[in-house]
């Protein structure tokens, strides 16, 4: 059945830099076009007129829809994913990620962590730890069956490094398996970098994400122990240490930072090459994501210096400097922040698939549950991931996945968006996954917010003008991209 | 005259790069999702529904 035609292309039009451009999502391509010929799409993907005039602008719009597909006035059909049970066979066989909370507990008390902050989407910090029952029953179930060229375990708290016992079983499953080369990947908070845990990391060739916030000022005030000390020093001293105790562990190392109010995008930037250096990893692996506080209770947050913006500063100055990089060709020459904060979206517009709109459209950007990515909670509960907390349980690891809460999870996301996408000029980049669902304050599964919806838009709409404004500097801008891949 | 903006080394054909056969188009950067690390380029502003780092393995949206 084809789906109704509302007779509007799916667009957005906007001026930048004096120039007049339009994305097109039919054929998710970026043009530039006349001021007349932005006016007339701007009335015609409103409904206010069609496409049937002669003016030279309506000619115009035509002759590119002939030539080059765009502004095709086509819905697809919404349609959910195919059911998790109609799928029951490919579980497990796909699965490349599997995410285990082995250890609640955490030595630290990072004043943007849901669990400091109790949010009611998730559990406050605890003091359970995985059996090892548990664990061997979740990492067999990975090991038999797990999928994906670079299949591997994610070890999570809590600090999972309070459980060296669990990490060493976890570690001889996987060589005693017929599958060794799965990698085991630590997410850490860095403090208990000690010369016991350095072996550990060494022996067993442990991969590390390490949470480093930037400088020590902006670290220590957000990331202190349980008992309000602070932390930069000792995370700095047991990368140290591990590097020198295995050289190779810089080829397994990455850092995660949180922006948090106070902080500065290049401050941090500039901290974190210096690190590189220091460390002799001048490649050195850098993620970076904004604090969410929202909803936060004051009273649990630091004190900040008076004008202190809500959010971490420093945007608007990245985004010139990547800029003005990129269009002189000096790419290399950014910090690995800045480098990895603006270079993900393009990557991934730069990858997008080239076909048009299809007939059908999965809406949203959620996962299949558990297909390829599983977390398992320390009680041996199955998650689609451990960033939706405890909010959709779809099985466990005494009976295995439980389909009719997949497929029933599904259907609620289907549902939840209520159509709305058909309309969505971001259709085909929308990022909203089930914790859209969850209400932050209350920690209720609803529909998704319009708000939600807006931030999409407007994060892909930044991506967009990025890329226009890289172009319109330099035609090499994007020449950085030339070799690269996504997978 | 409308003019396509690209680089004019885009690839025509999307490889098998990303096995997103799951639909999983989140933005978020896990250890083992997406290899290229991807943030969003979202301004502060525009991140209202950001969502947990410290959750956020990764990977993170």
């Amino acid at each position: 059945m084809v789906a109704p035609d509302p007779g509007r292309a799916i667009c957005r039009i906007w001026r930048q830099g004096g120039q007049d451009y339009v994305y097109d999502a039919g054929t998710d391509r970026v043009a530039s076009v006349s001021p007349a010929v932005a006016v007339r799409l701007d009335a015609q993907v409103s409904g206010a007129v069609g496409l049937a005039g002669d003016s030279a602008a309506e000619q115009e719009i035509r002759e590119a829809r002939d030539a080059l597909g765009l502004f095709r006035t086509h819905r697809p059909r919404l349609t959910p994913k195919r059911q998790g049970r109609e799928r029951r066979d490919e579980y497990l066989d796909r699965l490349s990620q599997l995410t285990l909370t082995l250890d609640e507990r955490c030595n630290l008390r990072c004043a943007y962590c849901p669990h400091t902050l109790a949010a009611a989407w998730t559990r406050p910090h605890g003091d359970r730890q995985m059996s090892p029952d548990t664990v061997r029953a979740a990492v067999g179930l990975f090991l038999d069956r797990a999928g994906g060229e670079t299949p591997s375990i994610s070890l999570y708290g809590g600090e999972p490094l309070l459980a060296p016992g669990l990490i060493r079983l976890v570690a001889q499953m996987v060589s005693d398996s017929r599958r060794p080369q799965v990698q085991i990947v630590v997410d850490t908070n860095g403090t208990l970098l000690d010369d016991t845990m350095v072996e550990l990391v060494a022996e067993l060739g442990l991969h590390l994400q390490v949470s480093l916030d930037g400088p020590e000022a902006i670290h220590d005030r957000w990331r202190p122990t349980a008992v309000g000390r602070p932390t930069h020093t000792a995370v700095l001293a047991g990368l140290r240490r591990l590097l020198d105790r295995d050289p190779a562990a810089a080829g397994r190392l990455r850092i995660q930072a949180t922006l948090a109010p106070g902080s500065d995008m290049l401050e941090a930037d500039a901290f974190f090459g210096e690190l590189g250096r220091e460390l002799g990893i001048p490649d050195l692996p850098v993620g970076a994501s904004y604090a969410d506080l929202e909803g936060a209770d004051d009273a649990l947050l630091p004190s900040l210096p008076p004008g202190t913006p809500p959010t971490a500063d420093g945007w608007e100055r990245a985004r010139a400097a990547y800029v003005e990089a990129c269009a002189a060709g000096r790419h290399a020459d950014l910090g690995p922040l800045v480098r990895s904060w603006f270079d993900g979206p393009l990557l991934r517009f730069y990858h997008r698939d080239p076909r048009p709109l299809g007939e059908f459209f999965q809406p949203g950007g959620a996962c299949a549950p558990g297909l390829r990515r599983l977390h398992v909670g320390s009680d041996g509960m199955f998650q689609p991931c451990e960033r939706v907390g405890t909010a959709f349980g779809i099985g466990d690891v005494r009976r295995g996945f439980d389909f009719d809460a997949i497929d029933r999870l599904e259907r609620d996301w289907f549902d939840a968006l209520a159509g709305r996408c058909a309309d969505c000029w971001a259709l085909r980049h929308c990022g909203l996954c089930f914790s859209a669902m969850i209400d932050r304050k209350t920690g209720r599964v609803g529909a998704v917010p319009q708000e939600a919806c807006n931030s999409v838009r407007e994060g892909f709409e930044e991506m967009l003008h990025l890329w226009v404004d890289l172009l319109a500097r330099s035609p090499r801008a994007l020449d950085h991209l030339k070799n690269s891949s996504v997978s | 005259m409308i003019k396509i903006v690209e680089p004019d080394h885009r690839p025509e054909i999307q490889a098998a790069v990303t096995d997103w056969s799951c639909n999983c188009n989140c933005l978020c950067s896990c250890a083992a999702g997406d290899s290229v690390v991807n943030k969003p380029t979202r301004s502060p502003s525009s991140d209202p529904t950001a969502l947990p780092t410290i959750l956020g393995k990764r990977g993170r949206a």
